[in-house]
């Protein structure tokens, strides 16, 4: 399989006088990490855990203290190959007021090709195309500080999309967005892995979201504790609770009905795969 | 009930900009009793109306028409009145922690005590009491709040409010944007307050879970008018209009759905884990070696 | 309310005005204000009020929106006409204690608080109907040929143009922290001026605060979308000239040489 993202022995830490009196410094030590095109992976942890800063790496806005980390092949401390690496790495923020550079939509999700000096014909290509793919296309002549968080997401995403990345990596973007506004980002997520093949990486404190992932990678205190398939991470329920972290409530009923002494497989995650395997237990 | 109750909502309405051409009705006709020492879930989707109601609440917002009554007595009907409600009533609103602004986290915590007027003794009790009830150690009190993590710095700003002392106590999404320990620390926090006191506490959340865990009474809002008011028994059991609304309701209500939809006899309203697995448990129970 | 604030509010519109290249209506602002300043007489007055009122229902933005934007300054125009009513010398009309007021002063005090409405609600109309980017890039352009003497003109544009981003989330936040405050008890009404001062702490730390935080984080997201200032950067929309704007311009120049002529007449 063919790598977009690589780390070898990645360790970071935050200069005390870089932090100043901010949040506790999150810490990467040594971490080593694949991740393949084309799939979409979620990144779990509690505060702090290094999650976020291990997101930051991907696309060069931070550089490694010790170890490697090559987007695409490029090693990110390369500062010839930076533009190239922002552009094929895109990043979407938790907070979509803060991202959003222009006082119109169309304009905002211009902003990355102009940067990349993209010619104006094809910029508009890029920018209508992005627009309809995350469904805001009739929002293009709006001011963003009138439309909703999760408007407002997608139109940072489409800010991103108009890049053309290969690969995505969002950090905790539906942390402060409703219900409603969650769905439609993680529809638009969801899109971009099937139907377009962007490499996606999703960091989030939501397990409903990374149930969905093909990949789930637990971090806490800078490593990488947990590697593997929904599946295969959810069911170690214990271990999960004692980082502070939760699982699903499917696997919540499925491991508490097994406590109780009923054997039943503690990976049937969705709804429907937890009803099917109830129904026939109890049925 | 026999006693009165706290809160009286009559007939609210408000509507915004009125007489523009942005005019927008947030809020029609609501009647609401909120009783002494009750926990109640509110829940909406946005733009159901909640902000408004809830900023009413403590005269921040005058209503278009109606009235609010605490203990028995309007709100809205001089200075002095809304002074006490704002002290009667205290409002946490959304991410609080970008409201701090003291030097120390004691000064801040003080600073409701203060515009309350109280003596220096009476204030240092109430900082002392309320930080200890958000679980923030004795230490912590002179440092600077901006020096603290994040999950800390919502604490301290919820024990701001909570210093005043108010007989209800509402909080607008107070567990947005933390991480799952961090959720039900703070939750399980404000449950320590309310048993300790035994005030009232409003709380918004986009969580049906997490509403259903800790209320006995859940306000489902929308278009700006009360849709459903029960205890989550009430409200879960009408599992089909919660959907029309648009609100996600909880996945063990729609598990509980799908294997009554194959033919498993399950009692009762469920939306937690424990009554699923009780439910699951009293269908199977001689069948558990199968 | 801080919400009803207008400066730097773009209204989108697909209208003559809104179409005008950025630069061409940068020209006509300064030509208009220059005009303005010209303007002494009635004749000129009405000509000048004809050229906004055709700008106004032009770009199709309601004449009490316009006028909004005149509210704030209301108090500098009231104070304008008070001290032209009174200290004008001429034929007096009406005399009490030290206060004389002259025809001439009744004219002026008109002319002179007329000239102010006139004045702000023309150049609201260029940010009314041209995007702060637009704006920008106007700017931009048009500053362009003092790269040479080495002024950042792209980075000047671009600081005004995140400033104009920022203005309604900013507007926003502080309403949100107001009432959180006044949600402890805060009271931002009573008391002297030191009192009043002191009272505004609680707002003022939080909204630097969070002012400099979102700055950071903005800065992050732009070097995101690979921003690396002004080289090589591109356009969305390329601003080209037309006809309207050819047209637009040989109007101005008459109407400022019809003001220039009827001012040499001193009509």
């Amino acid at each position: 399989m063919d790598i977009a993202i690589k780390t070898e022995n990645l360790t970071y830490f935050y200069n005390v006088d870089e932090t100043g009196d901010q949040d506790i410094p999150d810490v990467l030590d040594n971490v080593s990490l694949e991740i393949e095109k084309g799939t979409f992976v979620a990144i779990l942890g509690h505060n702090g855990s290094g999650k976020s800063t291990l997101a930051k790496h991907m696309n060069a806005l931070l550089l490694p203290k010790g170890g490697t980390v090559t987007a695409f092949g490029m090693d990110t401390k390369d500062e010839s190959l930076l533009l190239e690496i922002r552009r094929r790495v895109g990043m979407v923020f938790q907070n979509p007021d803060n991202q959003i550079v222009s006082n119109v939509v169309e304009e905002d999700v211009a902003f990355a090709p102009e940067n990349l000096g993209v010619a104006s014909p094809e910029i508009r290509r890029r920018v209508d195309d992005a627009l309809k793919t995350v469904g805001m296309y009739e929002f293009r002549n709006h001011a963003p500080h009138l439309l909703s968080g999760g408007q407002k997401q997608r139109v940072a995403i489409a800010g991103v999309l108009a890049m053309d990345p290969e690969c995505i990596v969002f950090d905790e973007p539906t942390a402060m967005l409703d219900p409603s506004g969650r769905r439609d980002v993680m529809e638009i997520i969801h899109k971009l892995r099937y139907e377009r093949g962007t490499t996606v990486v999703l960091i989030t404190h939501h397990m409903e979201e990374a149930a969905l992932a093909d990949r789930v990678i637990v971090m806490s205190d800078g490593h990488v504790v947990m590697d593997g398939k929904p599946k295969e991470v959810f069911v170690r329920v214990e271990e999960l609770d004692e980082l502070g972290l939760t699982v699903p409530e499917t696997t919540r009923l499925l491991f508490e009905l097994k406590n109780a002494g009923v054997d039943l497989p503690l990976d049937a995650l969705s709804i429907d795969e937890c009803a099917k395997v109830l129904a026939d237990k109890f049925g | 009930m026999s006693k009165t109750p706290i809160l009286k909502i009559e007939n609210l309405t408000h509507v915004y900009s009125k007489g523009t051409p942005f005019e927008l009705s947030a809020l029609n006709g609501i009647n609401l009793e909120i009783g002494r020492g009750e926990v109640i879930g509110i829940i909406g989707h946005t733009g159901s109306g909640k902000s408004t109601l809830i900023q009413h609440l403590n005269a921040l917002i005058k209503p278009t028409e109606g009235k609010i009554y605490l203990d028995g007595k309007d709100i809205n009907e001089s200075k002095q009145s809304v002074k006490e409600a704002r002290s009667r009533v205290g409002l946490v609103f959304q991410y609080p922690e970008y409201q701090l602004f003291e030097e120390t986290v004691y000064k801040d915590i003080a600073f409701g005590p203060k515009n309350m007027r109280l003596t220096p003794d009476e204030i240092d009790v109430r900082v002392r009491a309320s930080a200890q009830f958000v679980g923030i150690d004795e230490e912590l009190l002179e440092r600077s709040p901006f020096d603290l993590s994040g999950g800390q710095k919502r604490r301290i700003a919820i024990a701001g409010v909570i210093a005043m002392l108010p007989e209800v106590l509402v909080l607008d999404e107070p567990m947005a944007g933390l991480d799952p320990a961090g959720r039900r620390e703070i939750m399980e926090n404000l449950m320590g307050y309310h048993r300790e006191t035994g005030n009232a506490m409003l709380i918004v959340t986009h969580s049906m879970e997490e509403a259903a865990r800790y209320a006995q009474r859940m306000i489902v809002l929308e278009h700006g008018r009360v849709a459903m008011d029960g205890t989550p028994d009430q409200v879960f059991s009408r599992e089909k209009e919660l959907k029309e609304m648009g609100l996600a309701v909880p996945e063990m209500t729609e598990l509980a759905e799908k294997l009554r939809g194959c033919g498993l006899p399950l009692e009762g309203t469920i939306y937690t884990v424990e009554q699923m697995r009780d439910a699951l448990l009293r269908l199977g129970g001689g069948r558990q070696d199968a | 309310m801080l919400k009803d604030i207008t400066l730097g509010q773009y209204f989108p519109g697909d209208t003559v005005v809104h179409r005008l290249d950025p630069r061409t209506k940068i020209v006509l602002v300064l030509v208009y204000i220059v005009a303005m300043f010209i303007a002494e007489s009635f004749a000129s007055y009405a000509l000048m009020l004809v050229v906004l009122a055709l700008a106004i229902s032009l770009s199709r933005i309601r004449l009490a929106t316009v006028l909004k934007g005149v509210k704030p300054l209301i108090f500098v125009i009231a104070i304008t006409a008070f001290l032209n009513i009174f200290y004008t010398s001429g034929r007096v009309l009406v005399e009490f204690w030290i206060f004389k007021i002259t025809e001439e002063g009744i004219f002026n005090a008109i002319f002179m608080s007329l000239r102010i409405i006139m004045l702000i609600m023309g150049t609201f109309m260029l940010t009314y109907t041209t995007s702060p980017i637009m704006l920008t890039v106007g700017i931009e352009q048009l500053l362009g040929p003092l790269k040479v003497i080495k002024v950042p003109v792209h980075e000047l544009a671009m600081m005004m143009s995140m400033a104009l981003r920022l203005i309604p989330t900013l507007i926003e936040e502080t309403d949100k922290i107001m009432s959180a405050q006044k949600a402890r008890g805060a009271d931002f009404d009573t008391g002297n001026l030191i009192q009043k001062a002191k009272a505004l702490l609680p707002i003022l730390v939080p909204l630097f605060i969070s002012a400099f935080r979102r700055a950071d984080e903005l800065a992050v997201a732009m070097e995101s979308r690979c921003y690396h200032g002004g080289e090589g950067r591109t356009r969305l929309n390329v601003l080209t000239m037309s006809g309207r704007d050819y047209i637009s311009f040989a109007l101005a120049a008459a109407v400022l040489a019809g003001v220039i002529t009827l001012a040499h007449f001193g009509l």
